[in-house]
């Protein structure tokens, strides 16, 4: 055995209890370093006469990447080790940062608001706080109309009123005389109602408008079929029912076919296979000579919708004060 | 209001089940809220005839009987005393379920097995009567199902009738509706009597002298009539809609009013003093009687319906108890009027009583239909409770009321409805309606006076588009989209206010802004609004800010073991002048950062709060602003420790510690921390497009300094010194560490402050930061005695 082959075995024995990267690293200086055993015969070199060199030089350098060869496969031994035998408990709860929520109120409403925007609504708001007339005569609401009544309606005095839909706002849209109008108004309504499981004396509106030259009760079939397949899905079907409005003619309720069982029939729906959305309806001629539009010229339609309504059907929560109690057990459930 | 399917029967002939009549109805706008089956069900009972009756072995008063059913015959036990061979009866067999619930099964009595049951009129629920069985007439075929021994099965439809459509509140009204929409023609039955009385006029006369609240009274006088049950017909018509049977003349003006929906009264012609009738109204705070033996304060606009000395009748609401009809009257004096549908409804509203008749004369009924009304009344009184019909009617007019003409021109109703529908059948529409058509272009209507909702055209409109079928109607598949738009900058920032709070950890919460008294008392809150009629004294008062609606909210919480939470609400506050504004405001309460779990708990703090709203502006592009520290004297709805936060000389808004007197008005003794900020500001100040700015390419240098200063001096005053000492070079200034200890000495703290250099023309030198640190040293020795730690 060569003094070169006994160097090996040495290192050999060395190796074989290494199992730290730290110990690894000791090891390679010793036979590597600047003062290692294999840098040490490499500087016995110069001394040796020219004839030997070369042979004992090629003899150097095959042990020296033998060892440097051997270091690497430990490391990667080493490390292999390391990745598979984990230090942490992997089944700890990670740290959260918190996040919170948007109101279930408002994501409907934003969902809302995204596909008018997409076809081309704008988005408007007013006052709270209405006079009769906005609320109520300019939408031709007549005098002798129930809606007026103190029993339906929350008064702050004779004539200031808290809106009881957000319909007041088209009116001052269309005042501002630019047409074509095309508008929703989101907001916050109040009706003298008793909290009930079904009822709270305030709750949200989406009331749309639409008035331009040519707008027919086709347009308004069309625009409201778009806007429910997008929020229901493009199955959905609608349904339009004669009905009564101060402020459209001809009216119409809308029913959505069920969402849930697709219009077969189910606990949602009462078994109808529908579901009542809102009123619409073409927009009275009154109301448009009252803000001084051409009703011959100029036709439009309008429609409204309840923000609640929508919230309840499509989480299933039965309980409309459950939104405004605001329980985070409640509320954290809305991502 | 409800109506009968086997009525509607009666008075059109149609092919509709109730199912498929409910659905019409509904798609015609009459909606139907419910269809339900009038009577008990007597499903599986049918018709048997007792073959024989013997004693049962073991048992006294029960027999054993023998009923042949047709197809089988059966034994059954009976305990009726009155059960005899020879009878036709009502059969349950085994497995039938009654109408009260029960479902019958073979059962063995004192040792015999019973096969089925005889039923008893109350078993069935067809009447009280439970004295014995009960027997069928003759004419009852064996094992013919019982609920065709009694004719038909009725249903009850209970509609939603809009409120521009009294005219459909009867049955010739609905009769009319379905009509039009099955296209069958439609003839309201009339009825022809035959005057066999006195002259009227010797009889009675009718004033009125409030023509605008009574257009018109008309009467009829019939004497010698039998007050009586009514006939079993008339008692299911009126009791499938609800109406108890009372005697033969009152329910016949009920069943008059049903069918044509006019409201009729009957007085006793000899209760009313000087015969004769005077429409007038009532005088101040005159009490009256009614009917359902109240007695009611009138006013002096009130119509009352008088005698030749005092009142009968509030007209068009509820007759006097004293001149009711009762089982003694032999004269009557029949009343059919119109009155003023505003003063009525009024009248209703303000005694709080409203009835059949008031709630169709204040919706509208018809001027001209009130001697149609008195001919079928007095016919059927004449045919089911005798008497004598005097010879003409007392009919007082003073207001007339003609049909009138409205046009429709086609090509608008093509413009409406966007689909175009044949002159022929738009024509046919409206005469299926009642109105007399000429003309085709523009088709000319004259309107019967029952409609008084249609007087414009676009009210036709609605009438053939609806006849037509909304959903005959195409679903337009494209939008004709407007390019001129307004973006809604206000909405769409309140959204991004929305969003950057959420993600700081904020849920949002949406309160009612009707608050109570009480909770609108918060110091330096201004003055709430109260309703004028509130439904609820805690639901009185709009809120004239946001965070009483979020303590509320955070109580709430608390109470159901909540530890720690942050919520907002963005929305409109209400103020004394009737303004309004839109304010964002949130609470941080409790356990600080929960999902933290083995960083230890604590309590959320000032600077919790604080770096929440930083982090806010900065999401607002606000962070450039300054704010401005002060503590408010005396302490408001926050404790002394309040900030406000200024921009460009505004009030932006307030954060800080809320005070523990304004958390007990809801009960709450944790410390909450919370922010108000008005939004419209806010919007005003934050810049609305951002603009790239370049950052340096050379590298940056860094210096740590700790400075030891006296407890008084504050972090903001010594940054402030170092930024202004630091030279343009000097880029960030930041607090990292804050000590204190004994050999600092009491009333002394270290502030340690990293400072980064960095120029965006040259890599600076080690020298260069020196001189700055020099120039801030100095500086802040000058300004506050702050001295390097060594």
């Amino acid at each position: 055995m060569s003094d070169l082959d006994k160097i090996l075995v040495q290192f050999e024995g060395d190796l074989q209890p290494v199992h730290s990267e730290q110990a690894l690293e000791e090891l390679r200086v010793r036979y590597l370093g600047k003062k290692g055993i294999v840098t040490a015969e490499f500087k016995m070199l110069g001394p040796l006469p020219p004839a030997q060199k070369p042979a004992r030089g090629a003899e150097l350098n095959m042990l020296k990447e033998r060892v440097t060869a051997r270091l690497s496969e430990r490391r990667e031994e080493l490390q292999a080790v390391k990745l598979a035998r984990p230090t942490i408990d992997l089944t700890m709860p990670g740290r959260r940062p918190q996040v919170g929520r948007l109101h279930p109120l408002t994501q409907i409403e934003e969902r809302i608001k995204r596909i008018f925007r997409a076809m081309g609504f704008s988005v408007e708001t007013g006052p709270e706080i209405e006079t009769a007339f906005y609320n109520f005569t300019a939408l031709n609401t007549p005098e002798w109309h129930p809606a007026r009544d103190e029993a339906d309606t929350f008064y702050l005095d004779d004539e200031r009123l808290l809106r009881t839909e957000t319909s007041p706002v088209q009116i001052r849209v269309m005042q501002r005389g630019k047409l074509p109008v095309r508008m929703i108004s989101p907001g916050r309504v109040y009706r003298n109602d008793k909290p009930d499981p079904s009822h709270f004396p305030v709750f949200h509106q989406v009331e749309g408008l639409y008035v331009d030259k040519g707008v027919t009760f086709a347009d308004l079939k069309g625009t409201l079929l778009f806007f429910y397949r997008q929020l229901f899905g493009p199955d959905t079907q609608l349904r339009f029912r004669p009905h009564y409005f101060p402020f459209t003619e001809p009216s119409a309720e809308v029913d959505a076919s069920c969402y849930l069982c697709g219009g077969k029939g189910c606990r949602l729906c009462k078994h109808t296979g529908w579901l009542e959305m809102g009123g619409s309806g073409m927009v009275d001629p009154n109301v448009l000579e009252d803000v001084d539009i051409d009703s011959e010229e100029y036709t439009g339609f309008a429609f409204g919708l309840g923000i609640e309504r929508i919230a309840l059907l499509w989480y299933g929560i039965d309980d409309i004060r459950l939104l405004y109690e605001n329980d985070l057990r409640f509320l954290r459930q809305f991502t | 209001m409800r109506v009968s399917y086997l009525w509607l029967k009666d008075l059109l002939d149609f092919s509709l089940s109730p199912e498929e009549l409910a659905h019409e109805l509904t798609m015609v706008g009459s909606e139907v809220e419910s269809l339900t089956p009038v009577g008990p069900d007597l499903t599986g009972v049918i018709v048997g005839y007792v073959l024989e009756v013997n004693k049962h072995p073991n048992a006294d008063k029960l027999s054993l009987c023998k009923v042949d059913l047709g197809a089988e015959i059966k034994e059954v036990i009976c305990g009726a005393p009155n059960v005899a061979a020879g009878q036709k009866i009502a059969f349950a067999g085994i497995g039938v379920t009654l109408p009260n619930g029960l479902t019958l099964d073979a059962r063995k009595i004192r040792g015999v097995t019973s096969t089925g049951m005889i039923c008893s009129a109350r078993e069935l629920q067809l009447n009280e009567d439970h004295t014995g069985i009960m027997v069928l007439r003759e004419d009852a075929l064996i094992g013919q199902p019982l609920q065709d021994y009694f004719g038909t099965r009725d249903y009850c439809l209970e509609l939603e009738i809009t409120l521009n459509r009294p005219d459909c509140l009867s049955h010739v009204g609905i009769a009319r509706e379905i009509a039009a929409a099955l296209k069958l023609e439609f003839t309201p039955p009339s009825y022809t009597i035959a005057e066999t009385g006195p002259p009227i006029e010797t009889l009675t006369s009718v004033e009125i002298e409030e023509p605008d609240l009574c257009p018109r009274y008309s009467a009829r006088v019939i004497q010698g009539v039998k007050v009586g049950p009514s006939p079993a017909w008339m008692v299911k018509r009126l009791e499938a809609v609800g109406l108890r049977s009372i005697n033969n003349v009152v329910d016949i003006t009920n069943f008059v009013m049903m069918q044509m929906g006019h409201p009729m009264h009957a007085f006793d012609y000899h209760h009313l003093e000087e015969h004769r009738v005077v429409v007038k109204c009532a005088e101040p705070q005159e009490k009256f009687v009614t009917l359902d033996e109240v007695e009611r304060q009138l006013d002096s606009r009130m119509l009352l319906i008088c005698d030749g000395k005092q009142g009968v009748a509030i007209a068009g609401v509820m007759g006097g108890l004293k001149s009711e009809i009762t089982d003694a009257t032999v004269d009557l004096l029949l009343e059919s009027a119109y009155f003023d549908p505003v003063n009525t409804r009024r009248t209703s509203n303000f005694l709080n009583l409203t009835t059949d008749s008031s709630k169709r004369f204040e919706r509208g009924a018809d001027p001209n239909a009130t001697v149609r009304a008195l001919d079928m009344a007095a016919a059927l009184i004449v045919k089911y409770a005798g008497g004598k019909v005097a010879s003409g009617v007392a009919d007082a007019y003073p207001r007339k009321f003609e049909p009138w003409n409205v046009e429709l021109r086609p090509a608008r109703v093509t413009a409406i409805v966007g689909i175009e529908i044949p002159t022929a059948e738009l024509q046919d529409h409206l005469r299926r309606l009642g109105c007399q058509i000429e003309g085709s272009d523009p088709i000319q209507a004259t309107i019967p006076t029952f409609r008084f909702d249609l007087e414009r055209e676009i009210d036709l409109i609605e009438e053939v588009a609806r006849l037509h079928g909304y959903n005959q109607v195409p679903t337009a598949d494209r939008a004709n989209v407007a390019l001129d738009v307004v973006a809604a900058a206000q909405e769409t920032f309140e959204e991004k206010v929305c969003n950057a709070l959420v993600r700081l950890g904020f849920n949002q919460v949406k309160t009612s802004p009707l608050i109570a008294k009480s909770e609108t008392l918060l110091r330096d809150y201004p003055e709430a609004l109260k309703l004028r009629n509130p439904g609820s004294e805690d639901m009185a008062y709009l809120c004239n800010g946001l965070l009483p609606g979020l303590l509320k909210v955070a109580a709430h919480n608390l109470n159901r073991d909540n530890r720690g939470f942050r919520i907002f609400e963005s929305g409109r506050v209400f103020h004394k002048d009737f303004s309004e504004k839109e304010v964002v405001a949130g609470l941080m309460v409790g356990v600080q950062d929960l999902g933290n779990w083995d960083q230890g708990l604590r309590s959320v703090d000032f600077l919790d709060l604080k770096g929440a709203v930083e982090s806010l502006l900065q999401e607002l592009s606000l962070d450039k602003q300054v704010f401005v520290y002060y503590t408010i004297e005396g302490a408001g709805r926050f404790t002394a420790d309040v900030v406000t936060v200024m921009a460009s000389e505004r009030q932006i808004g307030l954060f800080g510690q809320l005070h523990p007197k304004a958390t007990a008005i809801f009960d709450i003794d944790v410390p909450i921390f919370g922010f108000e900020f008005d939004v419209a500001v806010l919007q005003g100040q934050s810049e609305q497009r951002i603009s790239y700015k370049p950052f340096s390419s050379f590298p940056a240098l860094q210096r740590d300094l700790a400075f030891v200063v006296a407890e008084s001096v504050t972090t903001g005053q010594m940054s402030g010194a170092i930024i202004n000492a630091g030279g343009e070079d000097l880029i960030r200034c930041e607090l990292f560490d804050v000590y204190r200890s004994d050999q600092l000495g009491a009333d002394k703290k270290s502030l340690a402050f990293r400072l980064i250099f960095q120029s965006f023309k040259r890599t600076l030198t080690d020298d260069e930061a020196d001189l700055a640190i020099k120039q801030i040293m100095a500086s802040v020795d000058r300004a506050f005695g702050a001295v390097l730690r060594s």
